[in-house]
């Protein structure tokens, strides 16, 4: 889209005469033809000129009256009004070359060469850097829609505009004021909300001051929106839910869309898929309906059951697995003499880990080998029986000797007995001993059935919880917000252990409104470099492959095309997430995902089926819905990244389209075919769009 | 204030916020009117029109939409009827320019407006004399001319400064821009 050098010499030599009122009529007419001849030119020329007027207003009218202004509310020009653009010029056709620089604009998903600075490749052990700028870098919509920013920018001209206060005011997250601390209510009741958020507010807001770090600024609209649909529904927001949001300027609107998400539907999927996920991982195993604990799960989470009733089911589960489908939980993971159910029982739901202990005491905390056999002979007793004329499976407790014997490293034999936290069961209790862990686990007595849960939590919100590995917490691993996870987990278990509740309010804290780019002063606070989360920012978060593949739908509307009915959208979700999952058969059940970030990830996305049927001009598609609509090719561009990133274009990406695609004038576009060569450029903004850094990352 | 107005205090009433968004929007309509007359006077000059034409079509307009479309179609027409006015004056640009021009910025009066934003901490960047000799030659009714006989420096030699200092402004904002873009 460049012009060439001794062009770009002729034009300033001549901008310039124009700019001191000496271009001749010579000038001007030479002036004229370059410009007129080329795009680029004309890009140039009104850059310049621009500039120019620029200077002329901000300096001619004194520094007060410096109408470096406003945008604090005000509208997008999306549609450029009705000029008559008469020109009819031919643009030269490059269209090969654009999604190529596109990519390049947006940031490229893979960039292996890369990944030093860019979240090029997001490895799964190493999340990625805050998106410094593929995108919500220069969001235009963060200026446009984020009177906070633009007020730090610039000097606001409050005086002239008493609506201006106001207006920022109003689109502060709805964040309860921070309470004193002698108004807190005591630990252990049931606080009030405002109370509650207001103390996690607090203590935050001290950790920051304590480590002379300011936060960053509030995230704007369009950041914040994709982050609370990805975090609480699993996928991106519709554009229209976008603009409309967008559009909003009532004061409690972030409020009421975390409300609003909680009750949709697909926050019952999402939650059921993160923790099938967890529970029996990704990868098929025989003896193991996952449909069914699926079903079991989304029982749960739409009527909110409690969170220590839903534990208590899984771990007291008896019967066959096509009946009751929380059984399938133990189900995959009684091999090995029960131990990966010991693991897992207390690795997901206590966060305390205990398998290396089966063999030898642990080496940084208090665990001993004597107690992982402890609580092994919890399930000793359970036993995974196939159901006569079906394929199901049953899980039953056959009746239990009073202990079983392990062997320690020196060779000799040890009694395990069944103890929960050194207390033994007594004998009235033997018969169903899963009956009683589950019993002890859940009764609110043991604070680290809520702790490991409000751990996890925060961790799905804002990337790291406060213990890394989530799952790994305890005296030897101290968590970095010891206060807050306290009190959470009090309020927590005082409430009745509501996930809704937890969730409203770890979303309405004033750090999950933040940015997630840092701020000037707190570049320490990067866990992804090892350093202890202060959440002083948001963290960038890569998306799960569910993630990916719902946001895939929303963004292009492809299974409106390609599936007619229910179940083949999800059998093909189902064929397309198992490509990325390997199962690693270890002692835990472990499984490996070639998903993030990975080469097959990249590959996949960028020459995939799934994505090759999303831009396929199909009716139904949300790009055919685009081309054939009336709007003019620039708004064309704009919803195609509005749908993808959740936002507008930025300049520096139309600018990279305006130069590979013969976009026209509004005037000419308006209602009138899109021509074939622009019918693939935009295929190829969108399919750019979709393959970006910014497209697969949770801001 | 308007009598016709009774409802609650705190609404804005069709005319307050016709003021707020004219007022808003001066600005870019003059930057709009500049890029078909680059003449900073005229430019104003024409501006002033259009400020009164923009105001007594005050209930034509329709809140909601887009102000600054419909504000630019009418400071676009001015121009040409500014031209038309000025005949027998030199016309430095030709009718089909103008469109053109008007057409593209108006396209991307977004992209525009972003660069403004840019520039305010590039002018921060400029060394201390670069600053002050923008300063000189923007304020009110000054020319690089009467900054050369201000300062007593020969004239080419101010129009090679500002050359210099305007292309570097030009330079910082592409550089800004590309910045917040892919780092």
């Amino acid at each position: 889209m460049s012009i060439d050098k001794s062009q770009r010499e002729d034009l300033v030599q001549l901008l310039e005469a124009l700019c001191e009122d000496r271009l001749g009529r010579d000038g001007a007419a030479r002036l004229e033809e370059l410009v007129l001849a080329d795009a680029a030119a004309r890009q140039f020329y009104l850059d310049y000129v621009d500039l120019h007027g620029t200077l002329y207003w901000d300096t001619a009218r004194g520094v007060d009256d410096s109408g470096l202004i406003e945008v604090a509310d005000e509208p997008r020009v999306a549609g450029a009004g009705g000029l008559s653009g008469t020109s009819s010029r031919r643009w030269g056709l490059r269209v090969v070359t654009l999604a190529t620089a596109v990519l390049v604009a947006v940031g490229l998903a893979w960039q292996p060469w890369r990944t030093s600075s860019t979240p090029g490749i997001v490895s799964p052990d190493r999340p990625p850097q805050p998106i410094a700028g593929t995108g919500t870098g220069t969001e235009v919509v963060a200026a446009t829609a984020d009177p906070v920013r633009s007020v730090d920018t610039r000097p606001a001209r409050i005086q002239a505009d008493p609506a201006r206060p106001l207006a920022n005011k109003a689109s502060r997250p709805t964040v309860a004021e921070p309470l004193p601390a002698a108004t807190i209510v005591e630990k252990g009741t049931a606080g009030s909300f405002e109370a509650i958020v207001g103390f996690v507010d607090e203590q935050l807001a001290a950790s920051w001051q304590d480590n002379e770090i300011t936060a960053s600024p509030v995230a704007s609209d369009s950041e914040w929106l994709r982050r609370v649909y990805l975090d609480i529904v699993g996928h991106i927001p519709p554009s229209e839910d976008v603009v409309a949001f967008l559009k909003d300027r009532r004061p409690g609107k972030r409020a009421e869309v975390i409300d609003r998400l909680l009750d949709d539907p697909d926050y019952i999927r999402h939650s059921t898929t993160t923790w099938a996920n967890l529970l029996v991982g990704r990868v098929e195993q025989p003896g193991v309906d996952r449909p069914m604990l699926e079903k079991f799960l989304r029982g749960c989470f739409a009527r909110n059951r409690p969170w220590n009733q839903v534990v208590s089911a899984l771990v007291d589960a008896e019967g066959r697995n096509d009946r009751d489908g929380a059984t399938n939980f133990l189900l995959a993971h009684l091999n090995n003499d029960a131990a990966p159910a010991t693991a897992i029982t207390m690795r997901l739901f206590l966060g305390t880990q205990v398998q290396c202990t089966q063999c030898h005491n642990h080496p940084f905390n208090t665990w001993k080998q004597q107690q992982f056999h402890d609580l092994n002979v919890f399930f000793k007793t359970t036993r995974s029986r196939p159901v006569r004329g079906s394929d199901a499976v049953e899980l039953v407790s056959v009746p239990s000797t009073d202990g079983s014997y392990y062997e320690d490293r020196q060779g000799i034999l040890h009694l395990a007995l069944p103890r929960y936290r050194g207390e033994p069961v007594e004998q009235s209790e033997l018969k169903n001993l899963r009956h009683e862990l589950a019993r002890r686990m859940t009764d609110g007595r043991d604070s680290r059935l809520a702790r490991a849960l409000i751990n996890r939590i925060w961790a799905r919100f804002f990337g790291h919880g406060f213990t890394s590995p989530v799952d790994d917490m305890g005296p030897h691993n101290p968590p970095t917000h010891p206060a807050v996870l306290d009190r959470l987990a009090s309020e927590f278990t005082a409430g009745g252990f509501d996930l809704k509740r937890l969730i409203r309010w770890v979303c309405n804290t004033r750090a999950y409104g933040l940015t997630s780019r840092m701020g000037e002063t707190n570049g320490i606070d990067d866990p992804s470099s090892g350093q202890p989360p202060l959440f002083s920012r948001a963290y960038v978060k890569p998306m799960s492959v569910e993630q990916l593949y719902d946001s895939l739908l929303v963004a292009t509307q492809a299974d409106r095309v390609t599936a007619s009915d229910w179940e083949s959208v999800a059998s093909n979700r189902s064929r397309w997430l198992t490509q990325f999952v390997h199962p690693f058969g270890t002692d835990e059940n472990d499984e490996t995902m070639t998903f993030d970030g990975s080469i097959t990830q990249a590959l996949v996305m960028m020459n995939g089926d799934l994505i090759r049927e999303a831009l396929q001009l199909q009716p139904g598609s949300y790009l055919h819905g685009v081309l054939v609509g009336s709007d003019s090719d620039s708004d064309k561009v704009k919803r195609l990244c509005l749908a993808a990133l959740g936002r507008f274009p930025t300049s520096l990406e139309m600018r990279a389209i305006r130069g590979m695609l013969p976009l026209r004038s509004p005037s000419q576009s308006r209602n009138s075919p899109t021509p074939g060569p622009l019918v693939e450029g935009l295929q190829d903004v969108f399919w750019a769009y979709l393959n970006s850094n910014e497209f697969i990352t949770v801001p | 204030m308007s009598e016709l107005q009774t409802t609650a205090p705190q609404a804005e009433t069709p005319r307050e916020e016709f003021i707020k968004l004219f007022t808003r929007y001066q600005r870019r309509v003059f930057l709009f009117i500049l890029s078909q007359v680059p003449n900073p006077v005229e430019a104003e000059e024409i501006h002033q029109e259009a400020n009164v034409v923009i105001w007594s079509k005050f209930d034509r307009f329709e809140l909601g939409t887009n102000f600054f479309a419909w504000a630019c179609q009418i400071a676009n027409y001015e121009v040409l009827k500014y031209r038309e006015k000025r005949r027998r004056d030199r016309h430095l640009f030709s009718v089909d320019f103008i469109r053109q021009v008007a057409s593209d910025a108006l396209e991307q009066a977004d992209e525009l407006e972003e660069r403004r934003q840019f520039l305010a901490a590039c002018l921060g960047k400029l060394r201390q004399q670069d600053r002050e000799l923008i300063q000189q030659r923007y304020a009110s009714g000054e020319s690089g001319k009467s900054v050369a006989e201000l300062l007593g420096r020969p004239i080419n030699s101010i129009y090679q400064s500002l050359s210099r200092i305007r292309r570097s402004l030009l330079e910082c904002v592409n550089r800004q821009l590309s910045t917040q873009g892919t780092s």
